[in-house]
């Protein structure tokens, strides 16, 4: 079964989320804040669902790259109930999946987020096999050139 | 002989709870709906107790997370006009002027009209 985590200090809003998480076929583990689930990302969750504002004056933007660093690359969904251009460019930047807003719409885009995320992990994989064939090639060029001036 | 008006909905009419656009919300799947409503009418009494006493208090900073909170979960009952409201009431954390003032009553009522919208409501899914 796939594993999800929530972090989000809102109860209900994690319950009702989590609640449609595992009716999508998810094994769900909630978190009230960033710091409490940085230890548990061993476990390889395949999607993280985390909120911006949280208790304690945390802030989800902190914690994304920490996050995937530490959680094998699993696609975050970053979620927040402000529309603030500055944080959803921010989450994407650093290396969020999808900006869901938390309004009436929030659980369709979630449902169209986790259908896309076979799309945005063999996207990923590609880059990964983009750049270690670059390096391989620059490393074979590097040779080549040394051999060359070598015995030339 | 009198005749019968067609446009007569045997539905009742919600004040602040919009059935449609919960649905577009959940999509087919009932059980969140219900698993939603629990939730919601769970928890809203003590929401709408915290933030009327925030008020009287006028504590700021208390009210600006109630109703950050309160507008996701607004947002996924399909609520959109009372969501628009919560979401264009910018409360600083210093003081609260008479127009947010208003806004803050006129919020406590709506949220009041939607737990006797959603306890209707749901008496009205246990029913079919």
């Amino acid at each position: 079964m796939k594993t999800a985590f929530v972090i989000d200090d809102n109860l209900s809003y994690q319950k009702i989320i989590s609640a449609h998480l595992n009716q999508l076929g998810f094994e769900v583990k909630s978190f009230l804040s960033a710091k409490e689930c940085l230890s548990h990302l061993k476990d390889a969750p395949h999607l993280i669902l985390l909120n911006q504002h949280l208790g304690d004056n945390e802030l989800g933007l902190d914690y994304i790259k920490e996050i995937k660093e530490k959680s094998n690359e699993a696609p975050i969904v970053f979620l927040s109930a402000d529309n603030d251009v500055y944080t959803v460019t921010k989450a994407l930047k650093m290396g969020a999946f999808d900006y869901i807003e938390k309004n009436g719409s929030a659980l369709v885009r979630l449902r169209t987020a986790i259908d896309n995320i076979p799309d945005y992990l063999k996207k990923g994989r590609r880059q990964k096999m983009m750049r270690i064939a670059g390096v391989s090639a620059a490393i074979v060029i590097a040779i080549g050139a040394a051999l060359f001036f070598l015995f030339r | 002989m009198q005749q019968i008006p067609m446009n007569v909905s045997a539905q009742p009419r919600f004040f602040v709870f919009n059935q449609q656009e919960f649905h577009a919300t959940i999509g087919d799947s009932e059980g969140l709906g219900k698993e939603i409503l629990a939730i919601v009418l769970n928890e809203l009494p003590s929401r709408i107790r915290n933030i009327r006493d925030s008020i009287k208090q006028s504590e700021t900073s208390q009210l600006r997370i109630e109703m950050h909170d309160l507008k996701g979960i607004i947002g996924l009952l399909g609520c959109s006009s009372l969501y628009q409201q919560i979401s264009q009431l910018k409360l600083s954390d210093q003081s609260i002027d008479q127009l947010q003032l208003l806004s803050l009553h006129s919020i406590l009522e709506r949220l009041k009209m939607l737990e006797k919208d959603l306890l209707l409501f749901s008496k009205m899914e246990l029913l079919s």
